[in-house]
């Protein structure tokens, strides 16, 4: 112990001297060119014959879940790793804690870990909150009394009152989330290990959560996060480790690597759908949208933009505008902001709509841009030009039924 | 702090962990094997009105069956009676069923339990052998009224038939308890990947237990197999077979301080030693060569 700290002593005070060079940051853990691989086997149940009698009809396949990932994460800081479902996020995580073993590679972790892979999953149902706080305790190897000073801090953040000395199968799925999470960030982690466990439970569930991390990070405890909510992984995170089929696709400062994931997300949706857009010589040449940080899709509850191009071959005398917003699940019209813009339109330009606030829901649609001659009754359809788009929730929030709609309030 | 602490290092290997290791590790990790024990006895007999009770009712049932078929419809010759001139079929297939029972409950239970414990184990790190550990101990610990049981109905015919039914040898009960929790154990870790992976190893397992009772001089006794199948007898060999099965050698020895009032002899002891732990390290090192990898779906 006299080392590490009488180092650390010596090293605070140090003034800004450039011959010094700085003391190297901890690393917490260090994920050196791991990879895993499991062994998909058909069908299980011929195995054992197959085994026995050595007539290998459905050879194992192998599928690699994590290839070549390299991250080095610092004692105190944040990393948060994103990427689709199946990109091999939970693997990495579970190879962190030793659940799985690297086939390839090696992880060095330094501290002792608290996985929380899914709260309350060590949980026995038939013994009360207050015993399996003891037992999640005897799992992490935190002795009798420790757990004796902090049972009472334990029970006062998961909120669950006198539930906390029923039996675990008299609860709710939150509540045993909450106290799941409760023994977790008390149980005093060098580093934990979190896998979508923000996104469970209620709002205030999740607020308090956050919070929590946020603290426990202050403390000094290192932090790698699994989340859907890539607002919230931009303001918790120092680093986002971005995962594509197993692969380290990027990894760095987050707002970067989070713009590039998004991107790459909606170009996966473009590349899917080619024939919604209308046959050529279409006069309006291009249709996209983007939110105001420059990603190409739409969120909830903020301001979109719309960017079209036009070529025409004969000017249209009296131009307007509509845009539509096509459900693609229940193909309803959603959105329509019709743009009254009476104007003489010619050869080539470029056409910008603002709309301040996108209240509908989130989901895929099909933009349309219609540009029409004249209006009312007498209009006459001159172009048009359809684009799949998709709309997300604003992940701040990470509430997919709640628009924010906007107002002036007067209270008189 | 923390960082006085090495680091801990993942590598291919470390799901394999050497004797001394594995052993380390269940000790680390002695809090949550107490606990999972504590958790399978309070939560077994839970929502039954007798509790424990229930414990005793297998075995009891088991007696009197086998005492009414054997000892009274077929009567089984039992070879020599006890030289302190006792004659009593359930006494003496009582000495031998509860150490049956402590080897099919510890045998099964470590195979069970592994498999029992992936789901968990995706979640949550612990040693792949904390659990099976646990139920061992826990079977164990609910064994002991059967044991209370025994001591009661030898008592009762002390005092019913006049003859001296208790006596030091019975002593032998507890190193003989051990030793069958140790060879039944080794037996269940031998088979516990290879369950997880094929159930077809349980449903073989069970077959063979059936074989096994029924093998073994339970109902029935070595003395009079020996004569019936001893020198110049229809098939020597299978007196080999039975009389060096260790089952064999257990049960014979618990007869002997219990039914019998001698000391079974030193070979027997040595002989169960070694094949006891010889079994268990066997079954512990295979065990742990593949439990990481059975723990991780493979």
């Amino acid at each position: 112990m006299s080392t590490t700290d009488q180092a650390a002593e010596q090293e605070l005070p140090l003034p800004e001297d450039p011959k010094v060079p700085k003391p190297k940051p901890e690393i917490a853990i260090r994920v050196s060119d791991v990879s895993k691989k499991f062994e998909i086997r058909a069908d299980s149940s011929t195995g054992l014959r197959s085994a026995l009698t050595g007539f290998h009809r459905a050879k194992p396949k192998d599928f690699w879940a994590v290839k070549g990932v390299s991250v080095d994460v610092e004692r105190g800081s944040m990393l948060g790793i994103i990427g689709r479902n199946g990109s091999g996020k939970s693997t990495l995580l579970r190879t962190m804690c030793g659940i799985y073993s690297p086939t390839e590679g090696q992880v060095e972790v330094r501290g002792r870990i608290t996985a929380l892979l899914e709260l309350g999953a060590g949980f026995v149902p038939q013994l009360t909150g207050r015993e399996n706080v003891y037992m999640n305790g005897a799992v992490m190897g935190i002795p009798r009394d420790r757990v004796d000073d902090i049972i009472a801090d334990v029970a006062r953040l998961a909120d669950i009152g006198e539930f906390f000395d029923n039996p675990v199968d008299t609860y709710s799925s939150g509540m045993k989330a909450r106290l799941g999470f409760a023994v977790s960030v008390h149980l005093d982690p060098d580093i934990l290990l979190a896998d979508e466990i923000i996104s469970v439970g209620d709002v205030s569930f999740s607020k308090n959560g956050i919070n929590h991390m946020t603290k426990m990070r202050h403390r000094g405890v290192t932090i790698v996060l699994v989340a859907h909510g890539l607002g919230l992984m931009q303001r918790l995170c120092d680093q986002i480790l971005w995962l594509h089929q197993g692969e380290a696709q990027m990894v760095g400062e987050p707002r970067e690597v989070i713009r590039e994931y998004r991107d790459f997300m909606t170009m996966g949706d473009e590349v899917l759908v080619t024939d919604e857009d209308v046959v050529d010589n279409n006069p309006i040449t291009h249709l996209d949208i983007s939110s105001d940080d420059g990603i190409a899709a739409g969120y909830t509850g903020t301001p979109l933009n719309v960017h079209a191009a036009y070529d025409l071959v004969e000017p249209i005398e009296d131009a307007h505008f509509a845009i539509r917003f096509r459900a693609q699940e229940t193909n309803v019209f959603l959105g329509s902001a019709a743009v009254e813009a009476n104007q003489r339109l010619e050869g080539r330009g470029t056409i910008d709509i603002r709309i301040p606030i996108l209240a509908i829901p989130p989901g895929q649609y099909a933009i349309e841009l219609e540009i029409t001659d004249g209006a009312g009754s007498d209009a006459r359809s001159v172009a048009s030009r359809r684009s799949r788009v998709p709309i997300h929730p604003l992940e701040e929030v990470q509430l997919n039924d709640f628009i924010e709609l906007g107002g002036d309030w007067r209270i008189n | 702090m923390a960082t006085e602490n090495p680091p801990i290092i993942f590598t291919p290997a470390s799901q394999q962990r050497g004797l001394a290791e594995s052993f380390r590790e269940i000790w680390d990790y002695r809090g949550y094997i107490s606990y999972l024990t504590k958790k399978d006895l309070r939560t077994n007999y839970l929502k039954t009105y007798l509790g424990w009770i229930w414990s005793l009712a297998e075995p009891l049932v088991t007696l009197a069956i086998y005492s009414l078929v054997f000892g009274y419809i077929m009567v089984v010759e039992r070879g020599g009676d006890s030289p302190t001139g006792l004659n009593n079929f359930p006494a003496f297939l009582f000495a031998a069923l509860v150490f049956w029972s402590f080897f099919r409950q510890s045998s099964t239970s470590v195979m069970n339990s592994f498999s029992g414990s992936l789901n968990l184990r995706k979640k949550l790190y612990f040693p792949p052998a904390a659990p099976p550990i646990a139920k061992v101990l826990s079977k164990s610990f609910e064994l002991l009224p059967e044991v209370a049981m025994l001591m009661v109905f030898y008592l009762i015919l002390w005092g019913t038939t006049g003859i001296r039914t208790v006596g030091p040898t019975w002593i032998v009960l507890l190193p003989l308890m051990l030793l069958t929790m140790i060879f039944g154990s080794g037996v269940g870790f031998l088979m516990a990947v290879p369950n997880a992976r094929y159930g077809d190893v349980g449903m073989l397992f069970q077959l063979a237990l059936r074989l096994g009772f029924y093998i073994t001089p339970i109902i029935w006794s070595l003395s009079d197999f020996e004569r019936r199948f001893g020198e110049g007898g229809e098939r020597p060999w299978l007196l080999d077979v039975v009389r060096w099965s260790p089952l064999t050698q257990i049960v014979e020895a618990s007869r002997d301080g219990i039914y019998r009032l001698q000391w079974p002899s030193a070979t027997t002891w040595i002989y169960l030693v070694v094949v006891s732990f010889g079994t268990f390290l066997w079954g512990w090192t295979r065990f742990h060569r593949a439990a990481g990898k059975a723990a991780e779906g493979q």
